[in-house]
């Protein structure tokens, strides 16, 4: 599966891959989020913990940045419930082990967060830290872990709620510099499971999972969207087949075999939320094997189109 | 551009036949001008067909057709006749019913309805008919190729030569190429060609 993940983004060109914000501007996300464990997982996160990989291109020489936008919790942009009572770790790993496959889980179990531990701090409410990036770095690309199957180097980003009760709300951005945000020509972000805040407005939110060649059928699960629109598959073969959406912490899960034609292909799975509000949901995708699939900040080949069959035929007026 | 079209379709005159060009690119040419056919011209009204590619498992949408000229028809199948001729682009929006949100611009396709071109007809009795481009004509253009389209048979050069199926009226398209002043110009007209009944 991997290696064909490989060519494709050699045959998509990686000169399109410029920016390497998690969430990424096409997603129409605007911020992830992790809840502290004593959130009720209601409130839209299962687990307390996001895995984010980083992949550079081996070729990438100047040093790397993983920055993170209002790590902290309080102020701007999080959701408090009461006074700001949440710290939040974040952790880079990178080396032998970072990109293990209990780390591919979307359930933080076993050696998820394996690998040489190369920065970590954590934030609780810091004024200092609010609406504002920190950053993590320097890191020689070197210090990622070789991967073939992403063809390049790979680094994690962890971010755990610790204890507390709200729910801290941030961005990220694997940056050429650091102190801004500069992105690496070659680079793209991924995940096996997302939590994410919806915008609050009503729109289309999309996630950018790969179907590999070995991908017979997926399954889409979305924990807690609370009934708040649609979901649906697109994809060049499927125009926005209809999935199973859940309400109030539950999970909801529907099954959709893959057709030849989307095979190698980027899916877009698009969350119609037709209400105004906030609402923070997980989502995760498996193949038939029960396997995680990785969601693409930057969609491998681009969003997909379905394939119209538009036919124009001229015609006179008609005679009056 | 149009002064030279007439005064091309006035060049136009019997002469003796040539062979056409082993490397005749007239196809070429009135494929990548479409404009040139008689077949695409004035028109005014178009009619948008989706109805076999709609996703039968997919959910239902209206589809809105946005005209280009502030018109809007919804449908798989529609049909709309503008005012006036013109370049449109055309672009489909999906209306969701139960959400009520808006998919934009989930397809777009430019359209070019172009006038119809006067032309001269000439009356011929034979089914063999010889033609020559008259480049005295044309002085300030230097004609480098000139294209022939009788009823999709190809013909390449400034002579050429025609054996219509049947008698009656024709319609032959004329594409030129050149350069004007240093510039490369390109053009196309059409012309009539009555073959009378014989005597």
């Amino acid at each position: 599966m991997n290696r064909l993940i490989i060519s494709l983004i050699t045959i998509c060109g990686w000169s399109a891959t410029l920016a390497q914000r998690v969430p990424n501007e096409v997603e129409n996300i605007d911020y992830l989020i992790v809840y502290g464990t004593q959130a009720p997982a209601s409130l839209g996160d299962d687990d307390h913990v996001q895995i984010i990989f980083f992949s550079v291109p081996l070729n990438q020489k100047l040093p790397i940045y993983i920055r993170v936008y209002d790590p902290d919790t309080g102020g701007d942009h999080d959701e408090l419930h009461g006074p700001a009572n949440t710290q939040t770790r974040i952790s880079v790993y990178g080396g032998k082990g970072t990109f293990s496959k209990d780390a591919q889980k979307v359930n933080p179990s076993g050696q998820y967060n394996s690998g040489n531990l190369l920065a970590a701090k954590v934030f609780g409410n810091d004024k200092a830290w609010d609406n504002k990036w920190y950053t993590f770095g320097p890191f020689n690309p070197l210090q990622g872990e070789v991967s073939e199957a992403m063809g390049g180097l790979v680094f994690k980003l962890i971010i755990e709620g610790l204890e507390g009760d709200d729910g801290n709300q941030y961005r990220c951005f694997l940056s050429e510099q650091s102190q801004q945000n500069v992105s690496i020509e070659g680079a793209n972000a991924f995940t096996y499971e997302y939590t994410f805040k919806l915008p609050k407005r009503k729109g289309i939110s999309h996630i950018y999972p790969f179907i590999d060649k070995s991908v017979v059928s997926i399954t889409q699960y979305n924990f807690d969207y609370d009934h708040e629109g649609e979901i649906v598959i697109y994809t060049v073969a499927k125009n926005r087949h209809e999935a199973a959406v859940s309400g109030s912490n539950e999970w909801a899960k529907s099954k959709h075999p893959m057709v030849e034609a989307e095979k190698n292909t980027t899916l877009d799975l698009q969350l119609l939320k037709s209400q105004e509000g906030e609402n923070a949901i997980s989502v995760y995708i498996t193949n038939q094997y029960d396997e995680a699939i990785p969601f693409f900040a930057i969609p491998i080949g681009g969003p997909p189109k379905y394939k119209y069959d538009l036919k124009v035929n001229l015609k006179p007026s008609p005679k009056k | 551009m149009k002064a030279y079209l007439l005064a091309f379709l006035m060049a136009l005159a019997m002469a003796p036949a040539q062979a056409q060009s082993a490397e005749c690119e007239a196809q070429h040419f009135f494929e990548k001008n479409p404009g040139c056919g008689a077949g695409v011209r004035g028109f005014k009204c178009i009619e948008l067909d989706v109805r076999h590619s709609v996703d039968e498992n997919g959910k239902e949408f209206i589809y809105a057709w946005n005209f280009g000229d502030g018109a809007i028809q919804n449908g798989y199948l529609t049909e709309y006749c503008y005012k006036n001729y013109g370049t449109y682009t055309i672009s489909l929006d999906l209306l969701d019913p139960k959400t009520k949100l808006v998919v934009r611009n989930e397809l777009t396709k430019t359209v070019t309805l172009l006038p119809p071109i006067e032309y001269q007809i000439d009356s011929v009795q034979q089914l063999n008919v010889n033609f020559q481009y008259d480049s005295a004509l044309l002085p300030s253009i230097h004609v480098k190729n000139v294209y022939w389209n009788f009823d999709a048979h190809y013909a390449c050069g400034k002579s050429t030569s025609h054996t219509f199926a049947d008698r009656g009226f024709h319609l032959v398209a004329i594409g030129v190429t050149g350069t004007q002043e240093g510039n490369a110009v390109s053009g196309c007209t059409l012309m009539g060609v009555f073959i009378r009944k014989e005597k």
